[in-house]
């Protein structure tokens, strides 16, 4: 493994679904439990109705999701917002990893992070989180929920290639301005991104 | 280890190119995968959404560490992987779930049907007691007495439902059903307009060569989820047409804005659940009255279709003598659309009639018809979402004439409305054997007759397989159910199921084999605990609807089976035995020699795929996959070749003869409208229809029900990892939540006139306006008959009303009004 990369993510807005594969592949790999959810899909809608009054509508309506893991930023909130030390970011990969030994499950972490990656372990008291597959990527092999993807709609690796390859935005709504973190992730814009949306699967994510 | 066996196969494959198996061969040599006390094991995922996904199953020590799925190859479009969807994925909660049934189990004395209260007993008592009542009642009322369900939740190979078919035919024989919950009214619009079942669409590939794509209820991006499903190949067909700059309009017409629109489509149009006959029809009256079709397509009408105009009809009566006195040419569809003749006190279907029905603007309705008009390679199709109302036989068929009277059947990029045709591997599964029984019910009328069977006749209840004039002569007594949950969950109008079951003076005994304590097991006498695929040695193919990439799958398992369970076969074996019949049931074959024995006939059956010499070999290899080799467009061989469509006039049948055939001697359900066989297609208002007078008032809302991802119909409901990560809810656009009162995240209680329900509310913009969606297939969990459901089972609320034709089901077709 080369030293000091910088892995990333991209997420293909025009081809996903919102299938929840990824959500759901990933909690496979870990067992991870209810609530836990390392990878989220967000569903965004807006638009209006209008009633013509001759028994026809009309409507401008766009909806689309948006697959969201942990994008390792460059500037991780999570880690300086950590009183103990046990979030950090690794310098061989740029991974941020939790040391859950030392975690003391305040979820400082989770309440600094604008994509809400960091995901509480009630039972255990410790934080979790997206840990890039690192044993998958010692194999070679890209994280479970890149290839898991049905549409293909993922993808992983060094974030320069990953932005030579997809364009270097990183801004969609309804995540955060990514100049407040500087997220490892390239999105392709999904035709109907806009904003005056909302999500409306909170109890999805 | 694997990875070594198939590049020794692929050695000597040669120029079979397109085989391909687990993993890439490119690391092969760099770092084992695995640690050598873990193993993989293929299996697949077969549930019924048309796709058979493999699944490679890491174990260690006997217990499944994760899932992962098909990784080979280039994962190139035609070199794509089969990738499992997210209940593929859960396989290892599913399987390892706390209501798994452990063993065999009898309902307790003194408790009701539907209680759920059992007591445990062995399996031979199991076997000595179902096998001993179905030789009673052979002996006192004949093998008529005896049904097996429906049941479509495990598409093995070889431990099927056939296996218990197979020892219900050896006992002497058993009550039949023909056709399925899915495509009832298209499995008889489909045959009655173009001689096919339905499902011989134009492939989706070819929609490179479209310029125009209209969709009704069209939504492969939910219901075929499959990493090679056909949603890639319609995904693929687009992003290429795009890319190359060709034009390509999409329009979507569905009451929910589904997700396989999400900015794919140029344009979404919300339609009220059942009313798509009345858009085609309106659109039929454009393409008409502008003389369109007089220029464009009427020598296309002439030639290939029978039914257009009373000249045609004419025309029918010459060729088709036999038919000649059912057919009058005033009953002909362009004065039908036209209001004219004996339509005249109808009038016109005009975009002014159907837009206050279908809720779709005139202007709207008009700049569709031109689109129609106007396209050179039109790809309409119809979701089999339109064929399961009420009125679903007239809806297809009115929806079907779209791409007709377009008059460019048969070329590439064109559809004739119906299903996409599936390209599959062969595999070949258990025999049921032969049934000595002769006479096969509809699917969807087997509670009915555990009441009325005696009487159910061919003329009035569609009863196939009887004598002229005779009578099925006896209600159904004793009811199985293998892998599936239609014996409540999935049929309509579960109060009335219920109450029907509950009455053991009736149907006398029912035996359930599931993997899971579903709403079905729940009604059973006994219960069988099936092991699930991924216990299990086996075959599967990609099954009926898996897109344009076929496959097999060689099933084994690095886990024992779990339990005190059984598989299917062996539950087969068992009762054959109690009927004395295991050697004819067994054939001398132990186990591994019928997996032997059906991987030899699929190897047979797939000589280009130059599979290993023996199925142990398979196993190790695990699975298989190879793209289409050729198109499919409909009709084609029709048009261009000349050869005759299998309907009685050989020709596309506006007017169908069969149907006229079918109205001049059927008995229909009442002389309401909803109730008749038309040979031509109607727009007709259905029961609890959106223009229902008797309900629309108590009941404003009507409900589209639709296929969740979070489950496959009813399969996979308990597993917890898919019900956090999709929401089982009411969707209430923000207009009625106004209008109504309802919150977001409300628990709310949805009421039909057959039914209530308890279910909690999503405000969402992506439903039409007076439209509620929810997700069928949540497990009913109502306490008695006519009780609240707090487990918000969809078919709490729908009705059972038998179509005219098919005598199918018309579970979409619901009205409620909501509370508190």
């Amino acid at each position: 493994m080369n030293e000091n990369k910088q892995y990333g993510f991209y997420v293909d807005t025009s081809k996903c679904t919102g299938c929840k594969t990824c959500h759901v592949s990933c909690k496979d790999r870990k067992d991870l439990p209810k609530d836990v959810k390392w990878r989220r899909v967000y569903e965004y809608a807006g638009g209006n109705w209008q009633e013509n009054g001759d028994g026809t509508v009309e409507q401008n309506i766009f909806s689309y999701y948006v697959s969201i893991g942990c994008n390792h930023c460059s500037n991780p909130l999570c880690v300086k917002a950590c009183p103990t030390g046990a979030m950090y970011k690794r310098r061989s990969d740029g991974l941020v990893h939790v040391d859950q030994g030392i975690c003391i499950g305040c979820e400082a972490c989770a309440r600094a992070c604008p994509y809400d990656a960091p995901q509480i372990d009630r039972d255990r008291g410790v934080m979790t989180k997206c840990d890039g597959c690192h044993e998958r990527l010692a194999l070679g092999r890209k994280p479970i929920c890149v290839e898991s993807c049905p549409l293909r709609a993922l993808d992983f690796g060094p974030i320069e290639e990953l932005r030579a390859q997809y364009g270097s935005n990183a801004d969609i709504n309804p995540l955060p301005a990514s100049s407040t973190t500087e997220p490892n992730l390239c999105i392709k814009r999904n035709r109907n991104a806009r904003s005056g949306g909302q999500v409306l699967n909170w109890f999805e994510v | 280890m694997q990875r070594r066996e198939f590049l020794k196969l692929s050695a000597t494959a040669g120029a079979v190119s397109y085989l391909t198996a687990c993993g890439s061969s490119k690391k092969e040599t760099v770092i084992p995968e695995l640690p050598a006390d873990q193993q993989v094991n293929y299996s697949a995922c077969l549930v019924n959404c048309g796709s058979n996904c493999p699944l490679r199953v890491i174990s260690q020590d006997g217990r499944i560490l994760r899932v992962e799925t098909d990784h080979s190859g280039t994962d190139q479009y035609g070199d794509h992987q089969v990738r499992a969807c997210l209940r593929g994925r859960s396989i290892k909660q599913r399987t390892y779930a706390a209501d798994r049934l452990k063993t065999p189990m009898k309902r307790k004395a003194g408790t009701k049907r539907g209680d759920g209260q059992y007591e445990e007993i062995s399996w031979d008592q199991a076997f000595q007691e179902i096998g001993s009542k179905v030789m009673e009642l052979q002996a006192s009322h004949g093998p008529r007495a005896i049904y097996h369900h429906y049941g479509t939740g495990a598409y093995y190979g070889f431990a099927s439902s056939a296996c218990i078919h197979r020892a219900l035919n050896l006992s002497g024989g058993h009550l039949g059903y023909y056709g399925n919950y899915s495509w009832a009214a298209l499995n008889v619009a489909g045959p009655a307009t173009f001689g096919t079942g339905g499902t011989s669409g134009t492939r989706l590939s070819e929609i490179v060569h479209s310029d125009l794509v209209v969709g009704f209820g069209f939504n492969p991006f939910e219901i075929r989820m499959s990493g090679s499903g056909e949603q890639i190949d319609f995904l693929n067909a687009m992003e290429q047409r795009r890319a190359n700059n060709q034009p390509l309009d999409v329009i979507i017409i569905d009451p929910r804005y589904t997700d396989t629109n999400l900015g794919k489509e140029d344009q979404w149009l919300p339609i009220r659940p059942g009313t798509d006959g009345a858009l085609a029809e309106a659109i039929a009256y454009l393409m008409i009255s502008s003389g369109w079709v007089e220029q464009n397509s009427k020598a296309f009408l002439d030639k290939y279709a029978i039914g257009y105009d009373r000249a045609s009809l004419e025309q029918a009566k010459l060729d088709n003598p036999e038919y000649a006195e059912l057919i009058d040419s005033d009953e002909n569809y362009h004065d039908y659309i036209m209001g004219l003749g004996r339509y005249a006190e109808q009038g016109p279907r005009t975009a002014e009639w159907a837009a206050a029905r279908c809720g779709i603007p005139v202007n709207q309705i008009q700049a569709l018809a031109d689109k129609i008009m106007a396209a050179q390679t039109p790809y309409i199709t119809i979701g089999a979402g339109c064929n399961r109302h009420a009125c679903g036989e007239q809806t297809m068929r009115a929806l079907y004439m779209l791409p007709i009277l377009t008059g460019k059947l048969g070329e590439h990029g064109v559809n004739s409305g119906e299903l996409p045709a599936n390209f599959s591997l062969g595999a070949s599964g258990m025999s049921a054997g032969s049934n000595p029984e002769s006479a096969r019910i509809s699917f969807h009328t087997w509670a009915e007759a555990i009441e009325r069977g005696e009487e159910m006749t061919a003329t009035t209840d569609a009863v196939k397989g009887l004598e002229a004039g005779e009578k099925l002569g006896t209600n159904i007594k004793a009811v199985f159910s293998s892998s599936g949950n239609a014996l409540i969950n999935q049929h309509s109008d579960i109060n009335h199921t219920r109450a029907i079951l509950e009455d053991e003076s009736k149907c006398e005994m029912i035996v359930v084999t599931d993997c899971w304590m579903t709403a079905s097991a729940k009604m059973a006498d006994y219960i069988l605990p099936d092991t699930t695929w991924v216990e299990s040695n086996d075959l599967a193919n990609d099954s009926y609807a898996s897109g344009e990439t076929g496959y097999l799958t060689f099933l084994s398992s690095g886990i024992e089976p779990m339990y005190n369970c059984r598989n299917l076969y062996q539950i087969g074996l068992g009762l054959a035995k109690v009927f004395g019949q295991e050697a004819a049931y067994t054939e001398g074959r132990t186990e591994q020699e019928w997996l032997e024995h059906l991987y030899q006939g699929t190897r047979e059956r797939n000589p280009e795929l130059s599979l290993p010499a023996t199925y142990t070999e398979a196993q190790k290899l695990g699975f298989v996959r190879r793209h289409s080799p050729k198109t499919h467009v409909a009709l084609r061989s029709f048009i261009k070749e000349g050869q005759p469509l299998n309907t009685p006039s050989g020709k596309i049948e506006i007017f169908s003869l069969d149907w006229a055939r079918k109205r001049d001697e059927w008995t229909p359900l009442s002389d309401k409208a909803f109730d008749q066989i038309t040979p031509l297609p109607h727009y007709t208002e259905a029961w609890q229809g959106f223009e229902d007078a008797e309900t629309r008032d108590e009941y404003p809302l009507q409900i589209v029900g639709y296929h969740t991802k979070g489950r496959t119909h009813s399969s996979y409901h308990n597993v917890e990892w898919l019900r956090e990560a999709v929401e089982d809810a009411a969707w209430f656009n923000p207009v009625d939540a106004a209008k109504y009162g309802v919150r977001g995240g409300q628990t709310v209680t949805l009421s039909s006139p057959q039914g209530a329900i308890r279910v909690r509310a999503k405000i969402t913009p992506r439903v039409m306006v007076g439209v509620v969606a929810m997700a069928q297939g949540a497990w009913y969990k109502g306490s008695t008959a006519g009780a609240v459901d707090a487990g918000g089972c969809l078919n709490t609320l729908t009705k059972y009303h038998p179509l005219p034709v098919s005598k199918g089901n018309p579970q979409h077709t619901v009205r409620v009004k909501v509370t508190a």
